[in-house]
């Protein structure tokens, strides 16, 4: 079995102007279980929800893509729920809503209009700089706001669960990939 | 996991919980979780469950409110209330 080896792969077009490099590395993490955190507190984020991919980059001069989707429910009515992108337990920077005076800052979010059990699949999609060799883990949480209670939140199931056909389990995904430059 | 039960058994303690890593308190720490503690608070939340099962009961068959509205303005509360009186007798409060 043969292999072929390069450093680059160029299209016979050339590449288009401001164009970087391809995909050289795929990772990712499809969370099937479930993750749930009781009396999260109002605009904080949750602990780990397990939801993590770690991702080595070849160069420090490659970029990682980040993408993938998220399903959360909650128990409070007509508040406020999103996700938020982490790298090694820290808000990715600049993955978040720019500040505004006291509005929460996340990644993706969503309302519940009328019970608490509703859920929602948040998307994102980001890309890093992590300008290093090492391995490096992102990962999302979960954060609640209603400026004035907490709430237990869930990812992959609703929040009532009893054992029903329409208390369906779901999954959540992180995918890292690496982007030569 | 049974979340619902275990945050009931071990409230105050339990934080969060993940299926794949177990249950965690505040600062991250992992709970020992005892089986019977947990199975003995889901008997709480089922029974408290079966004991409202009258009332989820009666909500779905009472007629919408603007039914209820019309009803009363056309024929009166008293034949209102022999309505509503059908469907209480039909689910009984335990």
């Amino acid at each position: 079995m043969s292999q072929l080896k390069v450093n680059s792969i160029v299209p016979t077009g050339g590449l288009s102007s401001g164009a970087n490099g391809g995909i050289i590395q795929i990772v990712q993490t499809v969370k099937t279980d479930t993750f749930s955190q009781s009396s999260l507190n109002d605009a904080t984020f949750s602990n780990d929800t397990g939801l993590n991919v770690t991702i080595t980059p070849s160069s420090n001069a490659n970029k990682i893509r980040l993408t993938g989707s998220v399903v959360i429910s909650m128990d409070q009515d007509w508040d406020g729920y999103g996700i938020g992108l982490f790298k090694g337990g820290s808000v990715l920077s600049g993955a978040v809503g720019d500040a505004a005076g006291n509005r929460t800052q996340c990644t993706s979010m969503s309302f519940a209009q009328s019970y608490g059990g509703e859920s929602r699949t948040l998307p994102f999609d980001f890309i890093d700089s992590p300008a290093t060799t090492s391995a490096t883990t992102y990962g999302i949480r979960i954060i609640f706001f209603s400026g004035t209670s907490s709430s237990t939140v869930y990812m992959n199931r609703s929040q009532s669960d009893d054992n029903q056909v329409y208390r369906p389990r779901a999954i959540s995904t992180i995918t890292a990939m690496e982007v030569t430059t | 996991m049974d979340h619902e039960a275990i945050y009931r058994a071990y409230a105050g303690t339990v934080v969060s919980i993940n299926d794949s890593t177990g249950a965690f308190d505040k600062d991250g720490n992992k709970v020992t979780l005892d089986n019977t503690k947990v199975a003995e608070a889901r008997k709480a939340i089922d029974d408290a469950f079966a004991a409202t099962k009258y009332q989820r009961d009666r909500a779905a068959e009472y007629p919408t409110w603007q039914e209820q509205l019309d009803k009363i303005y056309h024929s009166g509360i008293d034949a209102w209330k022999a309505d509503i009186k059908v469907i209480k007798d039909k689910y009984p409060k335990p």
